[in-house]
């Protein structure tokens, strides 16, 4: 136990989430393989590689979407392998998803009230509950689209839902799935400064991204993967000059 | 203030229809009597189809198997128990077995959910067919019958019942789990919904007042086996009726129902011969016509004269 927690912080500082030996096939594709990945306790982390690298896979063991075959992982010092999606998030890991997944036939200000009732352990009283769904719909930008439906919205405002309802169940840990793609440049720029915003929050934020220019500036590390592998782990200038990393997305 | 007017207004209306209703025996015939009941019967199978139905998406064609349990337990103790009893335990019957259904096939989606739905009535039908000509050696039962008035009455509070759940399930959080769960089952359990537990109890919860009719239908039949117990027809008319009067509002299910069951009184006993023909041609006019159903009508209306009051405004 004593040198469990000693792994857990080093340098001071804990990690959030521990991932050991992960790895997933299907069928003949081995999707994951052997991943070990770490997490520190308040700190944006960028995962890259190129398609198929299985990093949407990997956002899917970590927040129990699927299970893997073999390896663990834990999540603030507590093994949370195999458990289901719903208790994961309860535990306040949140997440978004790759195409969005927003309930196109429900108001905005219910999506984060969802959020807000069940993502949590213990709900507060109505009046919490309007006031926290309020100031979260401030923070995201989406007050004052708060009765239009889920459909109705733009992409750019529907993935800002998306991160709203992830935000509403009080999360410390969040896994953006491409919170960039499809966005033009200037709402890009916008969710940007909204993942900033977040991470001054303190919470921890892992984002797959395929737009570099967000992820080296946003991004305190970087975790590279490619076939399933992780190549490469590092700062964003370490990343950029790395050789393989180099080579996966150029070619040799 | 003026939302609240309006519901007050509802509430008036509400109040007054089911005095009326209640009332109903005091001054109608014994055949209008039977009439409203045989509404209520689907008015409440339908209603119960769409707590469940209406949110998820998952078409079920379960009903005529939770109706069925109901009259099959109203039958083993409707000679030694009271009548609100047996209603009670015809709904609980079916409660249980929807519990069990619902755990195993709610992983199935679409169609397969559907399929499954529709294998089962058979299921627990030739199941029961089975067992009374093997170990009872019996088919079919004689259910001690209650009055008409009795049993429209049960019938009326058991539409009251399933009305007032499926307002409190509307708007509680439980029912904007059930939505989430319609629209993205994935988002819903990312979003710490326990999507298995939130589906599987409103399954059953359905059930419950599907059973709880059958249970006080049986008595009006006197006679039961497991054909008419069972009967597909108990499946396919609450969809049917669902899809005619819709599921967006309370009122809706309601009017479908209701419309579609006098409609079936008017033709089996005006045209007997041509009454499925006609049934038909009203049923394909309408998907053609009116694919929203009633309740599309309805909204279209209801807009129209608010946008013409906000013009005037």
């Amino acid at each position: 136990m004593e040198k469990q927690e000693k792994e857990r912080i080093r340098g001071g500082r804990m990690n959030i989430l521990e991932a050991e030996r992960l790895s997933k096939r299907f069928g003949g594709l081995t999707a994951i393989s052997g991943v070990n990945i770490e997490v520190e306790q308040g700190e944006i982390l960028g995962l890259i590689g190129p398609n198929g690298a299985g990093k949407t896979t990997l956002f899917n063991l970590l927040s129990g979407a699927i299970r893997a075959d073999t390896g663990l992982v834990r999540f603030k010092g507590q093994d949370i392998t195999g458990l289901k999606p719903h208790r994961i998030a309860r535990r306040g890991l949140a997440r978004t998803f790759q195409s969005v997944k927003i309930f196109s036939r429900m108001s905005v200000i219910d999506h984060v009230r969802l959020g807000y009732l069940f993502g949590r352990l213990e709900a507060g009283d109505k009046g919490e509950a309007d006031r926290e769904v309020c100031k979260i719909l401030e923070f995201v930008g989406l007050a004052s689209v708060r009765d239009s439906r889920g459909g109705e919205l733009i992409l750019a405002n529907q993935k800002r839902l998306e991160v709203a309802r992830a935000l509403a169940a009080k999360p410390d840990l969040l896994l953006l799935d491409e919170l960039m793609a499809g966005l033009t440049f200037t709402e890009m720029t916008e969710a940007m400064e909204l993942v900033k915003k977040i991470g001054r929050r303190g919470v921890t934020i892992v984002m797959i991204e395929h737009v570099m220019k967000a992820i080296m500036s946003i991004c305190g590390r970087i975790i590279v993967l490619d076939h399933g592998l992780k190549i490469a782990d590092g700062t964003p200038e370490e990343i950029a000059e790395d050789i393989t990393v180099i080579e996966v997305y150029l070619g040799e | 203030m003026k939302t609240s007017g309006k519901n007050y207004g509802s509430f008036i209306a509400g109040i007054t229809l089911l005095a009326l209703l209640v009332g109903l025996p005091g001054y109608t015939s014994s055949y209008t009597v039977i009439l409203f009941t045989n509404i209520l019967m689907y008015v409440v199978l339908t209603l119960s189809w769409t707590i469940f139905s209406g949110p998820t998406g998952y078409i079920s064609l379960a009903s005529a198997a939770f109706f069925g349990g109901g009259v099959y337990a109203s039958a083993l103790f409707s000679s030694d128990l009271p009548l609100l009893a047996v209603v009670l335990i015809g709904g609980a019957a079916s409660f249980i077995l929807a519990l069990l259904v619902g755990a195993l096939t709610l992983r199935l989606k679409g169609m397969y959910f559907t399929m499954f739905t529709f294998g089962l009535v058979e299921l627990v039908r030739n199941s029961v067919h089975w067992w009374e000509v093997n170990i009872t050696g019996t088919v079919g039962r004689i259910i001690i019958s209650a009055d008409n008035t009795a049993i429209f009455y049960s019938m009326v509070a058991i539409f009251v019942a399933v009305l007032l759940g499926s307002r409190w399930i509307n708007h509680s959080s439980f029912g904007l789990a059930l939505q989430a769960i319609g629209e993205s089952e994935e988002a819903a359990a990312h979003s710490g919904v326990n999507v298995t537990k939130v589906k599987t109890l409103t399954f059953a919860v359905s059930a419950f007042f599907m059973g709880a009719s059958g249970a006080t239908m049986s008595m009006r039949w006197t006679y039961i086996d497991p054909t008419t117990a069972f009967n597909i027809q108990f499946s396919f008319m609450p969809v049917l009726m669902a899809i005619f009067g819709g599921t967006g509002h309370l009122y809706a299910p309601i009017a479908g129902a209701t419309a579609f069951s006098l409609l079936e009184e008017v033709l089996t006993t005006k045209f007997p011969y041509y009454y499925m023909l006609l049934f038909g041609l009203i049923m394909l006019a309408v998907i053609r016509f009116m694919p929203h159903g009633l309740e599309g009508v309805v909204e279209k209306w209801r807009n129209r004269k608010k946008s013409e009051s906000a013009g005037v405004a």
